[in-house]
């Protein structure tokens, strides 16, 4: 991101970061803390629920994560981050060259458009309160009501118009927002704690599991509803599904299933679709684009030490401990006290916060969305000679905006965070392996600079080749994404090696 | 005033959470939880904003990805 005109901290972009500048420890705290409560946690944490993940697998799951995680923080970006003190975007730009770098920046700002667009259906939700619109259910891949499109269309405007303005008013406004919205989100799960009913760890674990049951029997072909009066609706329109649903509820007729509740569901046990492993490796790669993908070597450049990379465990134990698991809590409270088992943002937090819930939803949503649709216009505007930054601004903007009237990319926020993760942090393993194997296995560091090249084809290669092949174990063959992004990541550095010695050796 | 804005804060992030745990371990119901919840909200933006809103900002976050 090379005209980030308006950012305070733009400086040192094309230079390393002066002894000045640096920074102490605390400051790195507080911005985890903060950047990691965002508008994703409120979909992440019901979705886990619906995947049938068993409650001991959520809480040691996330914990081994969320380590990992950290750890690849402190040990892989921040010594590089502290001894090197540049940027991601100049530090790629030495090995790859200019143009792979757009190229990179492109493929970063096209996932930006449709997480942007996912944390724009979010707010939606909840700005649709107050005008009973009806809301998305988690099986609809198309908007279910004009209200719906509407609100989206102007959450999206506002938000497109508002990133138009630039990165520093929004970075304010979330500055201020996210050590009230960190509460808030713990506030959701002490009140979804107590709307769940449950007075120790049994009771609880009961509670949780009849939730995944009832909810996946609900969900599962041919019915795939989230109530059981949108099953009842559903017998009406299609009676030859009755039989099928008396023996999947165990109920022996309809007056029985309309007394159906996740509480007295007595039908089969739900199959879950993630495991312990699962749980920790999407904790620990859902930032991978940041830590193994040094996307952070622009934040730890203006660390003292190392050490200040620690500072990581605030946001991943705060947003991605606590927030994913208050808001699994919200789901499960929804379940218990409506039937209702449709993960949607607003709707849940208004159940279990009011109207700072409600509240809470937009302003994460927004948080969200709107410095993420301005990241990827500067990536647009970068592939576009002669564009304007205010025009590829609205254009993500509105890509975003189309991306949010379909629900269907928030409900598949896991497989979503999974695949930008195998997409973008394999170029991490090719700055990793510059950095420590360059000398060792005998080829130039900084190739791209050093040639004066501006697209450096062993590194595309070794970026593009295990990216493709994971995209097709990921879309076609049907493995989750989260299985693809270390070992992608390993072959991207092991190849970047060999293709280095490669290409310098036919250069030489 | 500008003294006055971090304790209004945090009087705010206090009203925001402490309601829940009362709610929580207690008997406060939940209609009040809500309103105190509601009331921390307006207190903490209306104080923390002109506190922090104008703050330089140290860190370089234009990377963050928002997850």
């Amino acid at each position: 991101m090379s005209d980030q005109e308006d950012h305070s901290t733009n400086e040192y972009e094309r230079t390393p970061v002066p002894n000045h500048a640096l920074k102490g420890p605390g400051k790195f705290w507080g911005m985890y803390a903060g950047e990691h409560a965002a508008g994703t946690e409120f979909m992440i944490g019901p979705l886990f629920l619906l995947a049938g993940v068993a409650l001991k697998d959520i809480f040691l799951g996330l914990l081994v994560g969320n380590l990992l995680a950290v750890l690849c923080w402190r040990y892989l970006c921040a010594p590089i981050a502290v001894h090197c003190r540049m940027t991601l975007y100049f530090q790629l730009e030495k090995i790859a060259g200019n143009k792979l770098v757009k190229l990179y920046n492109l493929a970063n700002g096209i996932l930006f458009c449709f997480l942007a667009g996912a944390m724009i259906t979010v707010s939606a939700t909840a700005v649709g309160i107050p005008f009973n619109m009806e809301m998305p259910t988690i099986d609809a891949l198309y908007p279910n009501s004009a209200a719906f499109v509407v609100i989206v269309l102007l959450v999206g405007a506002v938000i497109a118009i508002v990133a138009t303005k630039g990165y520093d008013v929004v970075a304010r406004f979330a500055n201020v927002a996210s050590p009230w919205m960190v509460l808030v989100f713990l506030a959701c799960g002490f009140v979804a704690l107590k709307q769940i009913g449950a007075s120790d760890w049994e009771g609880l674990k009961g509670v949780w599991t009849n939730s995944i049951d009832f909810s996946q029997a609900l969900s599962a072909k041919p019915f795939e509803v989230s109530s059981i009066q949108s099953l009842l609706q559903l017998l009406q329109e299609k009676p030859e599904l009755v039989p099928q649903a008396l023996e999947a509820f165990k109920v022996p007729n309809l007056e029985g299933l309309a007394d159906v509740t996740s509480a007295n569901f007595a039908g089969a046990a739900a199959k879950s679709t993630m495991g312990f492993w699962s749980v920790a490796l999407f904790a620990w790669f859902c930032n991978s684009a940041m830590h193994i993908g040094m996307a952070d070597l622009s934040v730890f450049r203006y660390a003292k030490k190392p050490s200040s990379a620690w500072a990581a465990s605030g946001g991943m134990f705060v947003g991605h401990y606590m927030a994913w698991i208050a808001a699994a809590f919200m789901l499960a409270a929804q379940i218990r006290a409506t039937g209702d088992s449709n993960p949607v943002p607003g709707p849940m937090a208004a159940n279990v916060a009011g109207l700072a819930g409600i509240i809470c939803v937009v302003v994460a949503g927004w948080t969200t969305a709107n410095p993420t649709i301005y990241r990827a216009g500067l990536a647009f505007q970068a592939m576009i000679p002669g564009s304007t930054r205010t025009s590829m601004t609205l254009l993500a903007g509105a890509i975003a905006t189309i991306a949010g009237v379909f629900p269907a990319f928030a409900w598949k926020l896991l497989g979503f965070v999974g695949f930008y993760g195998t997409v973008l942090a394999p170029m991490g393993a090719v700055i990793f392996a510059d950095w420590y194997f360059a000398k060792k296995a005998g080829f130039k560091q900084f190739a791209a600079e050093k040639k004066n090249i501006g697209f450096n084809p062993a590194v595309a290669l070794a970026w593009l080749i295990p990216v493709s092949i994971a995209s097709y174990l990921i879309k076609v063959v049907g493995i989750e994404p989260w299985f693809c992004i270390l070992p992608c990541w390993i072959a991207t550095a092991i190849l970047h090696v060999i293709f280095s010695k490669i290409f310098q050796k036919q250069t030489a | 005033m500008k003294k006055l804005y971090p304790i209004i804060s945090l009087i705010g992030l206090a009203l925001t959470i402490l309601p829940s745990l009362v709610h929580l371990l207690g008997n406060l119901d939940t209609k009040t939880t809500f309103n105190l919840m509601t009331v921390g909200m307006v207190l903490w933006y209306l104080a923390a904003t002109p506190w922090l809103a104008f703050k330089k900002d140290d860190l370089d976050t234009s990377t963050q990805d928002q997850i």
